[in-house]
């Protein structure tokens, strides 16, 4: 029994080296849960993509625990140099960049980080830029997370101009129910929602608290935040299931959601996109969980040879988009079941398409 | 110091008394000192709990105003279990909800302190109340033990002082003080002048130890200088009382007119030297002035008394030796006592004085005139006792009279 077990095993490892031999390998330091929707869809997404650029990927989650990312890079330096892959990509979750990129500058790999970048001056301060003090970084992908926030926000006044939500004092009164305090994709979502305020003389934003991205907490904040400011009939949410969970406690405080309040939500899930269909969710805004993938056609063009750092190596790429009921419908008929395969991936890559100046990782250009 | 059958030295006294009245000190200072620190104490728990919720307040307020209610209650519960004084406390919010932490049980009768909780940023808007309780059972017992260490600690102190009193008092009073009284109790007459000294005097300026002992010295000085008065009065007292006595004794045995030894003094002496065998042989003369009636009928009294005198003075002038000795036996008659003297001495000794008185002359208004005396003389025979040899001359006296006076007579 064990003599078997040996030989299977020898004879995986044989087939790994003969793949990597043959294929480059990428390895993805996933901060969410592997049943987290949005994170789930991402890997998705960067399986086809790692598919058809012909990548091996080897993707392990960190289950949104900060430590357990950074074990999760350790486990890969302790491994052989023949067995670490050839590139890592990892998210400055929670501020775990900087350790994260400590610990593999020990390996053969190649380093880029997604989602998230370095975003804090001492976050800066520590790691430098890319191919600086880490000379295996070699660059960042990532979203256009204010933008996100900026445009859920417009789409949400919009909304409650359209269905005369005025309080008393004649103004849009706002409630934000944001993420976390530390990442950089929500400090920049609650930038952009502080802009569209900003701009709007007749909004004004009461508070912003923080759900940590459950569903919950959102609804018990949210259960306080609707007793504290009675006149408030706007909920911004940094992310779809966050505002799941205030429509919850206004439902429960005997409110009609998308009638006598408006929310909006960040994200692609299934249910958020039968939200916006069904008029629950007023705005919404995705299409980040594609950076993973097209992180990928980064790397594929610099393993080609075609150095991104031509356009820049710290790359923040308009991704996100307004999702229309008819785009989400769209969306789930296209890539109902996390299928991202329609999408030509190598359509995006310089390499392949030399006359392409610039990335264009657009919404509008995968779900038309 | 035996001489008491209860004896308690006068430093041990004293370091008793001290002793005593210093704890008696100690323990009402430190039971002032309790109550003042019973109310430091009650001022210093309510100014912590000030500070503890002037730290905990606005942590607390960012949180419900935050709405991180994990973060409320864990706030809380931090506020009681990483401060002993805290014993319960209740949050209170406006919007209903209510916090608690700790045990109701723990606070005892001590009263809560109060804050209010108002949105971050501003101080108008109440968002809540916080009541934070002492810990009565922490606070009681670090009071407790304040206390305890604070009186432990006076009474090491006055220990510790009792104990430098004691070592003073023994160096300065109890030595020389024993030192005198010894002195004082081996003080006896042979020893009496002898001067006090105190050992270890040296470098010590002058007190009132030094002041007995000079008492001491000016006592002894003047007590033997009143000695040496006394033992010079005593000596010329005695000598005084002593001539006193031998004149009165002269007088007891002299005849104050004739100067020869009286009757008393004759039958003392006679009975003496007739026991004495040294003394023989005795021979006794009896001598009468012849008709000395006549001389005191012819030319009165005082004339009797100068042919007495002047009589009394030959015979004792006319005796030989400081042995022979002459009493005036009554009248006009006279004893002379011849101790180891013969018969034929006795009588030549008596012939001379019979001529020493005839050759006598007297005058009584220049009338001149001689007087006589008869003699009568025996030696003592054997086994004869005083009173017969007497008798025995007067017999012999009678018979010189009896053949025409002016005459010795013997056997």
């Amino acid at each position: 029994m064990r003599c078997r077990l040996q030989l299977l095993l020898g004879l995986y490892f044989i087939l790994l080296s003969i793949a990597s031999a043959a294929a480059a390998t990428v390895a993805f330091i996933n901060p969410g849960k592997h049943n987290e929707l949005y994170w789930s869809t991402a890997s998705s997404a960067m399986q086809d993509a790692a598919k058809q650029l012909g990548f091996s990927l080897e993707i392990s989650y960190a289950q949104r625990d900060p430590l357990r990312a950074i074990e999760i890079a350790r486990l890969i330096a302790a491994r052989p140099a023949q067995n670490q892959p050839d590139y890592i990509i990892f998210s400055n979750d929670h501020g775990t960049g900087p350790e994260i990129l400590k610990i593999l500058a020990k390996t053969r790999s190649k380093t880029f980080l997604a989602f998230s970048t370095m975003a804090t001056p001492q976050e800066r301060e520590q790691t430098q830029g890319p191919r600086q003090k880490y000379p295996n970084w070699i660059g960042s992908l990532v979203p256009d997370a204010e933008q996100a926030g900026y445009l859920s926000a417009k789409q949400l006044l919009t909304a409650a101009r359209q269905a005369q939500l005025y309080g008393p004092d004649r103004r849009l009164q706002v409630i934000a129910i944001a993420g976390d305090r530390s990442t950089p994709s929500s400090v920049l979502r609650n930038q952009g929602l502080q802009r569209a305020i900003a701009e709007s003389p007749d909004a004004v934003l009461k508070q912003m608290v923080y759900a940590k991205w459950q569903q919950e907490k959102a609804a018990e904040q949210s259960r306080w935040l609707f007793a504290r400011y009675p006149e408030a009939r706007l909920v911004w949410s940094g992310s779809d299931m966050m505002a799941f969970g205030a429509m919850q406690s206004w439902e429960q405080a005997g409110g009609q959601v998308g009638k006598t309040a408006v929310f909006s939500a960040i994200n692609t899930s299934p249910a958020a996109m039968a939200a916006i269909q069904n008029g629950r969710l007023s705005a919404l805004a995705g299409g980040h969980h594609m950076n993973g993938a097209f992180a990928l056609v980064m790397i594929y063009d610099y393993s080609h040879g075609l150095d991104f750092a031509r356009e820049s190596i710290e790359l923040e790429a308009p991704m996100f988009g307004l999702i229309s009921p008819q785009m989400a419908a769209k969306y789930q008929k296209k890539y109902g079941f996390h299928d991202f395969s329609q999408i030509n991936f190598k359509a995006y890559s310089k390499y392949e398409n030399p006359k392409n100046q610039k990335y264009v990782f657009t919404l509008a250009s995968w779900l038309r | 110091m035996m001489r008491f059958p209860k004896f308690q030295s006068i430093t041990r006294l004293l370091i008793r008394k001290i002793v005593w009245l210093a704890m008696l000190g100690a323990l009402l200072v430190a039971a002032i000192n309790a109550y003042t620190v019973f109310l430091q104490s009650e001022d210093h728990l309510f100014d912590t709990m000030t500070t503890i919720g002037a730290v905990y307040v606005p942590q607390l307020a960012t949180s419900v105003w935050d709405i991180e209610p994990a973060n409320v209650a864990a706030t809380i519960n931090g506020m009681v279990e990483n401060n002993d004084n805290i014993g319960y406390v209740q949050l209170d919010l406006l919007s209903g909800y209510q916090f608690v932490a700790g045990q109701l049980s723990d606070v005892g009768r001590l009263p809560a302190k109060t804050f209010t909780l108002y949105e971050p940023g501003t101080t108008e808007h109440v968002i809540g109340s916080l009541k934070v309780y002492p810990n009565a059972k922490a606070f009681y017992q670090h009071l407790a033990f304040n206390l305890a260490t604070s009186l432990l600690g006076y009474v090491l102190l006055t220990f510790l002082i009792c104990q430098l009193v004691r070592w003073v008092l023994r160096q300065h009073l109890q030595k020389p003080l024993k030192e005198i009284a010894q002195f004082a109790q081996t003080l006896d007459a042979e020893r009496l002048l002898t001067p006090l000294r105190l050992s270890n005097r040296e470098n010590i300026t002058p007190n009132e130890i030094d002041l007995v002992v000079a008492g001491f010295d000016t006592l002894q000085t003047e007590l033997s200088r009143h000695i040496n008065h006394l033992d010079q009065m005593v000596a010329e007292r005695t000598t005084q009382l002593e001539a006193a006595l031998a004149s009165i004794q002269q007088l007891y045995i002299t005849d104050p007119l004739t100067g020869c030894y009286n009757r008393h003094y004759l039958n003392n002496q006679l009975e003496l030297i007739f026991a004495s065998q040294a003394q023989q042989p005795i021979s006794l003369i009896f001598c009468d002035i012849d008709f000395f009636k006549r001389i005191n009928d012819t030319f009165g009294h005082k004339a009797g008394d100068e042919v007495l005198n002047r009589c009394g003075q030959i015979l004792r002038e006319g005796l030989r030796t400081d042995s022979d000795w002459v009493a005036r036996f009554g009248g006009e008659e006279f004893l002379v006592v011849l101790p180891k003297t013969p018969l034929p001495e006795a009588l030549q000794v008596a012939e001379r004085l019979r001529l020493s008185i005839a050759a006598l002359s007297f005058d009584f208004r220049q009338q001149a005139y001689s007087i006589t005396a008869s003699f009568g003389v025996a030696q003592q025979l054997d086994a004869e006792n005083a009173t017969q040899l007497c008798e025995r001359a007067d017999q012999l006296l009678y018979r010189a009279k009896h053949n025409g006076r002016n005459q010795v007579c013997s056997d």
